[in-house]
């Protein structure tokens, strides 16, 4: 399949571009028409996708944009950055080879400018844009992107994505060529997580790039120290029009109600994550407006399948009837947030409803716990505090579920676990924990294998026919070019999990952040891993 | 010669205590597990955080980490954060200076009201004045820190702008933490310089000096305060060593970067090293401060000097 001019390429922007991508792989396709297309498409040329513009951006960037970051970064090195406070601070320093556009809807380019891709998905050759410098004058070539991967190959440790790769091929300066031991048609969606720095940087080491991080994005590094991070605006920036902002700052402020408090006040330009009570502050107050977008970020209740009070699987479908989300939602969450339908969030490449829906019916679940007979008892966790940064995943919540529980005859209670321990509980729960409350991020925005973590061990413990088939079929969609097969798999995988139910999908948390009255162009990140803020500008 | 020999004694007391805060903080922060635990937000696989683990060094046997750490703590080496690489010594040291400002201000904001509602309380004794000024100790008493670093916020930065709520960008950044950390510290220390007051005016050198003419002003000030002030230095010594270690959630309310939002931060992560480091740096003040105070005393009433014999 070619592309060739404008009719082609008009019907192309007709389908979703993520259908595009599934399609052109799945033809054997593609070329660099691909990206030029999806440059196209807007998603990454001078003002980003953003939902709550008014007016433009100054011609000149303007002004500075403060953060009020919960905690402080891990690390400021994309070769071993973890922690969500490591990927707000370093968001704008660092580029990709490609990105998410701002609304999340697709996969775009960014250092590189298109793609070519092997029939069978092994290959993938990216040409890099002309011209490009790190921030430390040093140019964007192949070489400077195979040293990058073999970083990360070195630092595997820290990858949350598969990195199967064979051969790095930089013999053209502008284009890396990777090859890949395997099919591996999810390599756009799971490489926006690996941002590229100067090789100068890597060759000085860890240490050295914490203390100054050089990458290649719209702000560059200025200086840190024990409570803030000061970025600004990098003049070479390939994408021309962008930062809007000359400067961003980043407060580490690790209460929530200090976060809130000091956007209210002026102090800072964005506060994340907001509670309920939070959100509700930030709505009333004149100087503060609050942005909110669905998130990929979905609140389970994980079972430990092997336990004699939770084995069978009448059981755990009995406690999925038994919870009223709605209620919960509307009583705890504020009327924040919606009913999860699915284990994948809406939006994710894979989505589907589930099917049944275990809607609430108390009756029925009653029906179930009386044909397997016998008191169920049912210990389950919940992490203390606001680890997970999940408003959702609260005591509050964990407490409204013992009571719906009980209500059905289950013998419930809850604990609140610290955050080591949660850690600790989550790949296996402890006894006397037979089940957890917690949230799972599709950080990709479709599945990967880490995806299903949660329920893995416990499968293969306790159901391990189902997951040898649940392996098959993961190995299947993780080489699978064509998109359509790759959902139909997706969804036979889906299909596991919802007769077994290893967990129950709960809620899809939205992001909730609040912003100063006179920000434009802020749109907050869906995966909950840092917004980038190239598009925020000040209205004044 | 006898202080020199009481310091003595004092002294070496105190490198047990701070010895053994050395090996208790090791053992306690084993004991929540490694940071490889938290490393990744749950994001990474057993493997990798086995793999990580290894790399911190985590998966030696405890005995073997234990010995390593105190023979690197006798050499001024308390290893490194695992997050920023940096010494764990010198992010504490880095930390310390802001949370001995923020002490110094609350303590002095608490001396220069505590001191003159004693002496005040103890000239009108049992008045109305008197009482209500105590009533409203007890008041002041029962308020947490944190609850007036949160009124405060409310008042004076988000309704008022008035002043900064988080940070540390200039003097006026001091102004509410001080107040959040002084105010709860006024009460203990304006009823002990109280109670010490009237237990001197009682004596009879002081009505030797009533007899002989003096006004009660200046024998309260003049000699009597002289006389109290012995268990008062004492209490403000353990104040100042309480508040190295004791102002975390004020700091964390005011994002301010000393000492207490960096042991929660390092808590929050795991950060072992800083832990360590943090608590062994404030059980060292508190030792010292402890010392500072007894050798004040010291001078001041010889009578313990005397007794150390």
């Amino acid at each position: 399949m070619e592309i060739n001019g404008i009719e082609d390429a008009m019907r192309m922007v007709a389908l979703s571009r993520r259908k595009f991508i599934g399609q052109g792989l799945a033809a054997g396709v593609s070329a660099s028409a691909l990206g030029t297309l999806l440059s196209a498409c807007g998603g990454t040329s001078g003002t980003s996708a953003g939902t709550t513009a008014v007016g433009t951006p100054p011609k000149v960037p303007t002004g500075t944009f403060t953060v009020a970051l919960a905690g402080p970064p891990t690390s400021l090195d994309p070769g071993r950055r973890l922690g969500l406070g490591a990927f707000y601070a370093t968001e704008d320093i660092y580029d990709g080879l490609v990105t998410f556009n701002h609304d999340f809807t697709d996969v775009v380019p960014q250092l590189c400018e298109s793609w070519t891709v092997s029939p069978d998905a092994t290959e993938w050759a990216g040409k890099l844009r002309p011209g490009m410098t790190f921030h430390d004058g040093t140019p964007i070539d192949a070489t400077a992107i195979r040293k990058n991967f073999e970083y990360f190959l070195k630092n595997a440790a820290y990858l949350f994505i598969p990195l199967p790769l064979k051969k790095i091929d930089d013999s053209k300066p502008d284009t890396i060529r990777l090859v890949f031991q395997s099919p591996y048609p999810y390599f756009t969606r799971n490489v926006t997580l690996l941002k590229m720095q100067s090789p100068r940087a890597i060759a000085a080491g860890p240490r050295a790039i914490d203390k100054h991080p050089i990458g290649s994005g719209p702000m560059q590094f200025v200086s840190s120290d024990a409570n803030t991070i000061q970025l600004e605006r990098f003049p070479g920036y390939w994408n021309k029009g962008l930062p809007h902002v000359e400067q961003i700052k980043f407060v580490i402020t690790s209460d929530p109600a200090a976060r809130v408090a000091a956007l209210r006040s002026g102090q800072v330009n964005l506060a994340t994550n907001l509670a309920p009570s939070e959100a509700a502050q930030v709505k009333s107050d004149p100087r503060t407006k609050l942005v909110s977008k669905a998130s990929w970020v979905v609140t389970t209740m994980n079972f430990k399948l092997a336990a004699p009070s939770v084995h069978d699987v009448r059981i755990r479908q009995a406690v999925a009837y038994a919870i009223d989300r709605e209620a919960i939602l509307k009583s705890i969450g504020g009327g924040v947030g919606v009913v999860a339908d699915s284990l994948m969030p809406p939006g994710t490449e894979g989505y589907s409803k589930m099917s049944p829906a275990y809607a609430y019916d108390p009756a029925k679940a009653r029906e179930l716990l009386r044909a397997v007979g016998g008191p169920v008892a049912i210990h389950m966790a919940v992490p203390a505090g606001d680890i997970l940064a999940n408003f959702l995943v609260s005591e509050a919540v964990a407490q409204a579920i013992v009571a719906q529980l009980k209500n059905v005859g289950i013998d419930a209670s809850v604990d609140a676990i610290p955050e080591s321990q949660e850690q600790k509980e989550r790949t296996e729960l402890k006894p006397p924990h037979v089940a957890k409350l917690s949230s799972y991020t599709w950080f990709t925005g479709g599945p990967i294998i880490y995806g299903f973590m949660e329920s893995d061990h416990n499968m293969q413990q306790a159901y391990p026919q189902q997951y040898a088939q649940y392996r098959k079929l993961s190995d299947q969609m993780n080489a699978e070019p064509d998109l359509a097969k790759r959902e139909a798999i997706i969804a036979q995988i889906q299909q596991i999990h919802v007769d077994l139910l290893p967990s129950i999908p709960l809620f899809v948390m939205p992001a909730v952040d609040g912003v100063s009255k006179d920000v434009q162009g802020y749109v907050p990140d869906i995966r909950n891993f840092g917004p980038n803020l190239d598009s925020v500008y000040f209205a004044s | 010669m006898n202080l020199v020999r009481y310091l003595g004694w004092r002294i070496v007391q105190g490198i047990f205590v701070v010895l053994g805060a050395v090996v208790v903080s090791f053992l306690i922060t084993n004991l929540a597990g490694n940071p490889s635990d938290v490393i990744g937000g749950g994001l990474l696989t057993p493997a990798q955080r086995a793999q990580i683990g290894h790399q911190l060094g985590y998966d030696r046997p405890v005995l073997v980490r234990l010995g390593d750490y105190v023979t690197g703590v006798l050499h001024g080496d308390f290893g490194s954060s695992w997050r920023t690489g940096q010494s764990a010594l010198g992010l504490v040291l880095k930390a310390l200076p802001n949370t001995l400002i923020l002490i110094a201000c609350a303590m002095t904001l608490a001396l220069l009201l505590a001191v003159p509602i004693a002496l005040y309380s103890v000239l009108r004794r049992e008045t109305r004045v008197d009482r209500s000024a105590r009533a409203t100790m007890m008041l002041v008493a029962a308020l947490p820190d944190f609850w007036i670093a949160l009124l405060l916020v409310l008042l004076l930065s988000v309704n008022l702008g008035a002043l900064p709520s988080i940070g540390f960008d200039s003097p006026r950044s001091l102004i509410m933490p001080a107040l959040a950390i002084g105010l709860p510290l006024i009460p203990t220390s304006v009823r002990l310089l109280r109670a010490a007051l009237l237990d001197v005016v009682s004596q009879d050198f002081i009505t030797t000096l009533r007899a002989k003419g003096l006004g009660e002003g200046t024998i309260v000030t003049r000699y009597a305060l002289k006389h109290a002030a012995g268990p008062f230095v004492t209490l403000l010594a353990m104040q100042v060593g309480w508040l190295l270690g004791g102002t975390i959630i004020v700091e964390v309310i005011f994002a301010w970067p000393g000492m207490g939002s960096l042991l929660q931060d390092a808590v929050t992560n795991h950060d072992i090293a800083v832990i360590q480091a943090a608590v062994v740096i404030v059980a060292t003040g508190y030792v010292l401060l402890n010392l500072a105070g007894d050798v004040l005393i010291a001078l001041m009433d010889p009578r313990i000097r005397v007794g150390a014999r």
